[in-house]
């Protein structure tokens, strides 16, 4: 009966006359490549269910019908893969059913399902995956899929159901998607809770059909949405997950008892428990330490560099524990929680009170306690009593403590008294200021020589030193030459001096650079034609708004840069005697509540100022403040698109 | 060519010979010891031990180049044994690697891909990482008799590190024959004799790194290269082929039915043999497992149809048996590597990949890929690499493509109205790696698509002349709106281009300094010559303009004259030789500067 519930619940939606084989008769009426021009695999139903136990553990069972558009959905449809890691979850393919458009029905061999180590990179936890091979699929085909789930992502305990069980014990949660890449004609959730269990859900960014009711023990919540279409991107979006329809549900009360279960169950691990060799590590670190603020930041950047961004699994307890100091210190790598972790360790030796925090980089957490966290910070109790947030793994070779490309983003402290969720302060775009002053002679001939200097705070920072971060010592010049060889073919790179940019905390990046470019202008006659090299957006990959395309007149969904930012340019260009100004380009000064430019050229004699000052004052925008965004972009690209026209002596 | 392999021996030596071109210092990292082993054992099984002492020098070292190693092999048949990993510590400080620093995942390539799924990657992290540190790894790949067709290998005798010291031991049994050939070196190995093997070992120190260079020769060509075997010939791996069932051509009633249904709507050959590409490499998965790791053991077609899905060289097999079956000529080719193939030494580890040679009725054979619908020919687009062609009868033929020169020519007579309409003919010809054969055999109409400043809507009316794998000649009626970009009184005009000229080789910009040969897909020659009507209101600011520059690499020439109402524009390249030595780069960046410039590429007029 189980097993047709989902049906039930389909022909209910649609008043589809049950058949002899009612999948038969959906797979006909679901729609093809006509009623989904652009769609390649159309989900006729995808239902689950999930049976609440009163530990917590969830039985999971999904049931769900593809519809195959066009070869290219086929193509895709090759295999059914499903992910799992199975120190806490149990995943079983129970029925795999192709359904061609024939009419024929081939039931697939589940003895042929694979399990097999996932691929995997940088993070190496023993994840699994199951493989059933559909093989050979023509549009018009269809697969069934009936699979049985138990588990977590992660877990503590181990005994037989136990280490399927949730580590908060007795407490459940789930984050259900209501939106998918393919059409989805019906998707159905329910879940089963005992009854003694408070369940806290919301429907967020749209509506579904609700319904709960009491069966027996148990409470009942049905979830429904029909015909759901694919979201349309827009360039720069926030996550799909903040915008489009999803389920958020959970037992727990409040993220109060989600941040104190955090901070226990470090501490009754011994995460952060010292060793002699740490203790004689941090000694060494902070043997010239000054400040409170000196000692944070020497061990917050010495985690940074020196623990390496490489997960390998701690075995029972690997998910939301942090592995010991003493096992980071020793292996010298370990992914955010244990880089967090070795951080909090090495605090607490040098007698800083400092706890562990979840965060979400990428996309919004909302505010029922359900686990929306996919990364692992420091925080850190001043002496003034408040908490500082620190995140040794977005800090590497960075001149922050926390990485203000996580601004507006939420984060939950696991500290002892309990935390509520928060989320992390705007930073003044001066903090990431990127200023680059040129001075510049522009010869009769076309040949422009001339001299800049680039220096660049914060995130900035960390932009301009991509340029010696990411490549060997022996390409360095090179890299800086290809950015001018961008502005054009001939440009000869005559001096440069940039330091040693991996001493990042000496101060901030400057580099120092003379360049001469012969026909940069095209001299025509007495018409010389030109665009200032920094005009000409010179270091536009330091600038990520360059890469937003402003022709997008109207955004539906909050959008993201990397980080808030200030642009300060000036350049002097002295020219040849000139006889007149043909075409200057015009000057633009719009100060707006999020974004600002005031950008122009000043001709003074033979002069020629081009000043460009920009602020960007946050990561994520409202869709309203498009307007803003998009002006100063589509003015800083005028300025590089349109040259200076001038007609000189002689 | 002569002169290219003389320019590749001056800068081996050099290379060589100085090795202190760039500091070891400045590299992120440097192997003290680097040590590959291959031994044939009398049952015939093979040993693979790898051996390295590698010192990392920068966080770049740590964080994203050699923090892990990663080893894949087949567990039905190889073995992996680590015999020892372990980090020395600056300090001296030996940390081993722990247990769960080792762990085996599906390699990337694999996934989705059933048939390959019992392929494993070993991941081995190193830990204890930092500036200073020292990894030292040894492993043995032990692989069971009859997974590989011979004991073969190519190494390349230079890492993207320097190297202080760098061994190839190869160790067959006694009275078997090693052969091999060194490329871009004289070194000779030592034989010896014992325990009843003989050992063959190549042992060089002081190796300066790879050069990162970009647009350098196909699989480092330019570095001494290793390739062994103990097979003289390739007539043994062709059998070994042969005699899959893969290459057996059994007849399958699945294909057969979607040949036939294919077949009933295709009206001629050509659209067939497209059809049948097009069914390939678009509505197939492709599957790039390396051949290596399958012990060059392929699925037969059926099984491959089935699964929607195959690696490139099934996808030729296929491909070519699906041909045969509609009654078309068709056999699968190999690629080799031009640089490092010796007929007398068979070897498979220097296959590139694997393509179709079929043959439309009446016209020369064209080769087809399976990884793309390719417009070229692969004999234009492999040129410098070895075909091998797997006859029907179990025999093999051998075509070497030549790197020969190549050449896009278009001639234009234009009118621009009052209204700053432009309209007029042009003709042109495509030669060699210029020349899209494929794309216009599969339809006419697609030489609208290969003009940068017309798009297919501004080209009226297209005729192509000329078609053949050596030639394309077209003429075209063309008109559009808004060719000339307004800005102030002024009007830039870009001269058109042909899209299969040097703009498809992508090297737009290029940098002063040059230590390894720059390598071009063919030598080139690019000429056009446009005339275009003006109308009295506008006037060619940029005067007469004569740039002619001649240099040991080729020859620039750009001509603007105008006489009365009437603009003459004359843009010219040609590029000698496909490989560019670096004593000569200054004068190839010379030519190409000067033909990437915007004085070179737009005229401008004032209203």
């Amino acid at each position: 009966m189980r097993k047709y519930l989902f049906l039930l619940v389909f022909i209910g939606f649609y008043g589809i006359s049950v058949a002899e084989d009612p999948i038969q008769d959906l797979i006909k009426q679901a729609g093809d490549a006509k009623t989904f021009p652009k769609d390649n695999l159309l989900v006729v139903f995808d239902s689950t269910i999930s049976d609440v136990q009163e530990s917590g553990l969830t039985f999971v069972r999904n049931h769900t019908l593809y519809k195959i558009l066009t070869t290219t959905g086929a193509k895709n449809l090759n295999a059914l893969t499903f992910g799992y890691d199975p120190q806490s979850a149990y995943v079983e393919i129970q029925k795999a059913t192709i359904y061609r458009r024939d009419g024929k029905i081939i039931n697939l061999d589940l003895g042929s399902v694979m399990d097999y180590p996932a691929p995997a990179r940088a993070i190496y936890w023993g994840a699994r995956e199951i493989m059933i091979e559909t093989g050979r699929l023509e549009p018009g085909d269809a697969v069934e899929v009936v699979m049985f789930k138990k588990g977590f992502t992660y877990a503590l305990l181990q005994d037989d159901d136990d280490k399927y069980i949730p580590p908060m014990r007795g407490h459940f949660y789930d984050i259900v998607e209501f939106y998918s890449s393919n059409p989805v004609n019906l998707k159905v959730y329910q879940v089963k809770v005992p009854k003694e269990k408070s369940l806290q859900f919301e429907f967020y960014n749209g509506e579904a059909q609700v319904s709960g009711w009491i069966k027996d023990d148990e409470f009942v919540y049905t979830f429904s949405k029909t015909n759901m279409v694919p979201i349309k991107s827009e360039q720069r979006m926030v996550a799909k997950s903040d915008v489009a329809p999803k389920l958020l549900i959970s037992t727990s009360p409040d993220w109060y008892a989600k941040s104190t279960w955090f901070f226990q169950v470090n501490e009754d691990y011994g995460s952060f428990d010292n060793t002699p060799e740490i203790q004689t590590k941090v000694n060494e670190i902070l043997k010239d330490a000054k400040t409170e603020l000196d000692s944070i930041s020497l061990l917050t950047h010495w985690c940074a560099d020196e623990i390496r961004y490489s997960g390998i699994s701690m075995g029972e307890g690997e998910g939301f524990t942090l592995h010991k100091g003493e096992m980071t210190f020793t292996d010298r790598c370990g992914v955010c929680k244990d880089k967090a972790g070795m951080l909090i360790t090495m605090l607490r030796a040098a007698g800083f009170e400092s706890y562990p925090a979840m965060t979400m980089a990428g996309s919004r957490i909302d505010y029922i306690p359900a686990d929306q966290f996919n990364h692992c910070v420091t925080v850190v109790k001043r002496h003034d009593g408040n908490y500082q947030l620190l995140d040794p793994t977005w800090v590497p070779f960075l001149r922050e403590l926390w990485s203000s490309a996580e601004q507006q983003q939420q984060y939950l402290m696991g500290v002892p008294e309990g935390a509520d969720l928060a989320t992390t302060p705007i930073s003044d775009p001066a903090n990431h200021y990127i200023k680059i002053t040129a001075n510049a002679e522009l010869e009769a001939t076309g040949t422009l020589t001339g001299n800049l200097i680039i220096t660049a705070e914060g995130q900035s920072d960390g932009s301009v030193r991509r340029f010696f971060k990411y490549s060997n010592k022996t390409q360095w010049d090179q890299n800086i030459e290809r950015e001018f060889l961008r502005i054009h073919p001939k440009a000869m790179i005559t001096e440069l001096e940039f330091g040693d940019p991996m001493d990042y905390m000496a101060g901030p990046i400057r580099i120092k650079i003379a360049y001469t470019i012969p026909d940069y202008a095209v001299v025509a006659g007495k018409t010389m034609i030109f665009t200032p090299i920094l005009a000409a957006q010179l270091f536009k990959s330091t600038q990520s708004h360059l890469y937003f395309n402003p022709e997008l007149e109207k955004r539906s969904y909050p959008f993201r840069d990397r980080c808030s930012r200030q642009v300060e340019i000036t350049e002097s260009i002295k020219l040849p005697d000139i006889k007149q100004t043909i075409r200057i380009p015009g000057s633009v000064d719009k100060t707006g509540q999020v974004a600002s430019i005031k950008a122009g050229y000043q001709l003074n004699g033979n002069e020629l100022r081009f000043t460009e000052q920009i602020s960007l004052g946050k990561r994520i925008y409202k869709p309203e403040e498009w307007s803003e965004y998009k002006t100063v972009v589509e003015n800083q690209n005028r300025f590089a698109e349109e040259p200076v026209i001038v007609e000189i002596n002689n | 060519m002569k002169k290219s392999i003389g320019l590749l021996i001056v800068f081996i030596s050099i290379l060589f010979t100085f090795p202190g071109m760039a500091q070891n210092e400045d590299y992120d990292a440097v192997y003290q010891k680097l040590s590959k082993s291959y031994t044939l054992n009398p049952d015939g099984s093979i040993d693979y031990r790898l051996s390295k002492s590698q010192k990392l020098q920068t966080y770049l070292s740590i964080n994203r180049l050699f923090g892990e190693t990663f080893i894949i092999f087949d567990p039905d048949f190889q073995t992996l044994k680590i015999d020892e990993a372990y980090t020395l510590m600056a300090d001296g400080k030996k940390v081993i690697t722990p247990e769960n620093a080792f762990n085996k995942v599906l390699p990337r390539f694999a996934r989705k891909a059933p048939a390959f799924n019992h392929l494993r990657e070993m991941v081995v992290t190193h830990t204890g990482l930092e500036i200073g540190s020292i990894i030292n790894l040894k492993y043995t790949i032990q692989t069971l008799n009859g997974f590989f067709p011979a004991l073969m290998g190519t190494e390349v005798l230079a890492e993207t590190q320097p190297v202080d010291t760098l061994t190839i031991y190869v160790k067959i049994p006694q009275g078997q024959e090693l052969y091999y050939h060194l490329f871009n070196s004289t070194l000779k190995p030592q034989i010896g004799n014992a325990n009843g093997y003989t050992s063959y070992t190549w042992e060089i120190q002081h190796i300066p790194a790879i050069s990162s260079e970009k647009n350098q020769l196909d699989n480092h060509g330019n570095y001494p290269t290793l390739i062994f075997s103990t097979l003289d010939s390739y007539l043994d791996l062709v059998d070994y082929f042969n005699n899959q069932e893969a290459f057996s051509n059994q007849e399958s009633t699945l294909i057969n039915e979607y040949i036939n249904k294919i077949s009933f709507k295709k009206t001629n050959k050509n659209e067939l043999i497209f059809a049948l590409q097009d069914e390939i490499v678009k509505n197939m998965k492709l599957f790039t497992v390396p051949e290596e790791y399958t012990g060059y053991c392929l699925r037969t077609p059926e099984e491959v149809w089935k699964s929607n899905g195959g690696t490139v060289a099934e996808k030729a097999v296929l491909l070519a048996f699906m041909l045969k079956q509609a009654g078309i000529p068709a056999a699968p080719v190999l690629v080799f590597d031009g640089n490092t193939f010796d007929k007398k030494v068979g070897n498979l580890t220097n296959l590139e990949e694997w393509i179709v040679q079929t043959r439309i009725p009446e016209k020369e054979p064209i080769y087809l890929s399976v990884k793309q619908v390719n417009a070229f020919d692969m004999t234009a687009l492999s040129a410098g690499q070895v075909f091998m062609v797997l006859k029907p009868d179990g025999s093999y033929s051998i075509k070497e493509p030549k790197v020969e020169k190549s050449s896009a020519m278009m001639k234009g007579i234009f009118t621009i109205d009052p209204d700053h309409v432009l309209s007029g003919d042009i003709t042109g010809e495509l030669t060699g790696r210029s020349n899209p054969y494929l794309a216009l055999l599969r339809e006419n109409e697609k030489i609208k698509h290969y003009f940068s400043g017309f798009s297919s809507s501004n080209i009226q009316k297209a005729n192509l002349l000329e078609l053949s794998p050596q030639k394309a000649s077209f003429s075209c009626q063309v008109k559009k709106e808004s060719m000339m970009k307004k800005d102030s009184n002024f009007y830039f005009f870009s001269i058109p281009l042909l899209k299969t000229g040097i703009q498809s080789v992508g090297i737009q910009t290029l940098v002063a300094k040059r230590i390894t040969p720059f390598k071009l897909s063919a030598p080139i020659e690019e000429k056009y010559e446009f005339t275009f009507a003006i109308p009295e209101d506008l006037t060619l600011i940029t005067n007469d303009i004569d740039i002619y520059i001649n240099n040991q690499i080729g020859t620039f020439v750009y001509q603007v004259k105008q006489k009365k109402n009437t603009v003459l524009v004359k843009k010219s390249l040609d590029i000698k030789e496909a490989t560019i030595a670096p004593e000569d780069y200054s004068d190839f960046k010379s030519l190409l500067d000067n033909w990437n410039i915007n004085i070179t590429s737009e005229l401008i007029f004032l209203d």
